[in-house]
């Protein structure tokens, strides 16, 4: 089974890969391909694939990073928690430094605020567990992140904790694609899917795509998943074929996870969101379900004199985010806003186009 | 967030398991997976828990294909 796994980060066969792409592409191509998933951005730089079929084929970053899309009238609402109630807040790492209103939870802890961090959703009973102060666990993340969150409150019901509630910043990767779509601002040929939100609902999930007549192809993160993507869209491309395939069978099935895909409907249900840059979109989101009411913070507490100012305007993190700019195109790219001094999430979060493109093409230069 | 690891499976117990990657061992919740997983298996894991228990078969055809395409490649261009 090592050795299995182990093939697809494999030099020799990688190398062998791309050398054949390398030819494939100069087929008369002259595509753009999305890929959707931060992660996907930032090791296709990693890789060096990024720039290395152009001019044939451009990858384009698309929105999926939970954190970039966070908006920031969820983060108002998660520093309103802390410094008016006076919860613990509970949080992923890659929320900590987000930037809103010149603070952070990170400046905000340093101000002697309670933000404690957690490496799986379930650790935060252990936070609750510890203090009688009432806890806030931020349940940010597309449907990957949101098991997590529900067996938080599953094992909550279950050792009888009364301190600690979630407030749900899930987002619904099915309706950006679907609101892409509609707006007509899927300007791509093709389309590399998340495979690890796919591992939880299953390729299927993502079928409606076949109305938009965007081949796409749900790809794994070693650099042997990534081309064999990018060589499953060209068959695609050339046979004119316009669904969905999948070359991360290893991790994927058409389905899913039946158990995780129960338990996030029997907890959450859909609800319309706002998405950083991209405005509200319908079913964009997910919140708690009626009946676990008392796990929810926005019932929990009351936001009497929760105040909001919309500061999204300085930044255009969402037009990264559709593949509409690339980032050097942005005026604050690389001088005012750079990782010390973030404007946007982008920049922030590990998954964030904008920070891919200054770690990653600054050292190529 | 988007980034699981392949982890193995060092022991279970109940609704958790030990996973161990390159000697680093993490406590991991096995409670959402459709099948239970036995030691010695790969687990998909995600922020401590385990998505997806991984299809050995399904990575070994993947790249037998692969190989089959490569080989087929370098025979005609060769």
């Amino acid at each position: 089974m090592d050795d299995a796994i182990n093939l697809f980060k494999n030099k020799e066969l990688t190398q062998k890969l791309f050398s054949y792409l390398k030819e494939r592409v100069k087929k008369n191509y002259n595509l753009r391909i999305m890929e959707f998933c931060g992660t996907h951005t930032h090791n296709i730089f990693q890789y060096g694939f990024r720039y290395a079929f152009l001019p044939h084929v451009r990858f384009i970053a698309g929105p999926g990073c939970p954190v970039c899309v966070t908006s920031d009238i969820e983060l108002a609402l998660a520093f309103y928690l802390l410094e008016k109630k006076g919860v613990v807040i509970i949080t992923y790492g890659d929320l900590l430094k987000v930037p809103y209103n010149d603070k952070s939870l990170a400046t905000l802890r340093s101000e002697g605020y309670q933000v404690e961090i957690v490496y799986s959703a379930i650790e935060a009973i252990n936070v609750a567990k510890n203090t009688d102060k009432e806890c806030v666990f931020l349940g940010v993340g597309f449907e990957t992140t949101m098991p997590g969150t529900a067996a938080l409150i599953e094992l909550s019901k279950k050792e009888n904790i009364k301190n600690l509630s979630i407030v749900s910043f899930h987002k619904n990767t099915k309706a950006i694609i679907k609101a892409l779509g509609n707006l007509g601002e899927l300007k791509t040929d093709g389309i590399l899917l998340p495979g690890h939100v796919s591992a939880v609902v299953g390729w299927e999930y993502f079928s409606e795509i076949s109305s938009y007549s965007i081949p796409s192809v749900v790809v794994g993160f070693e650099p042997l998943d990534i081309l064999l993507g990018l060589n499953e869209l060209l068959d695609m491309i050339e046979k004119g074929e316009k669904g969905i395939k999948c070359v991360y069978s290893r991790a994927v099935t058409e389905k899913g996870n039946k158990k995780m895909l129960e338990v996030i409907n029997k907890l959450f249900k859909k609800v319309d969101c706002h998405w950083r840059g991209l405005g509200m979109v319908k079913d964009g989101g997910f919140d708690l379900n009626e009946e676990y009411d008392f796990y929810n913070a926005k019932k929990r507490f009351s936001f009497n004199d929760f105040l909001f100012e919309d500061t999204e305007k300085h930044c255009i993190c969402g037009d990264v985010l559709i593949g509409k700019i690339e980032p050097y195109e942005c005026p604050s790219y690389e001088v005012f806003c750079t990782p010390e001094t973030p404007i946007g999430p982008c920049m922030v979060s590990h998954e964030g186009t904008c920070l891919a493109y200054y770690k990653w093409s600054r050292i190529n230069g | 967030m988007c980034l699981a690891i392949p982890m193995k499976v060092v022991n279970i117990c109940d609704d958790f398991c030990t996973v161990e990657l390159k000697g680093v061992k993490k406590s991991c919740f096995i409670g959402f997976l459709d099948e239970k997983p036995k030691e010695g298996e790969y687990l998909l894991v995600h922020a401590g828990m385990a998505i997806k228990i991984i299809n050995e078969q399904e990575a070994k055809d993947i790249i037998d294909e692969l190989a089959l395409l490569i080989d087929g490649e370098l025979k005609n261009s060769g």
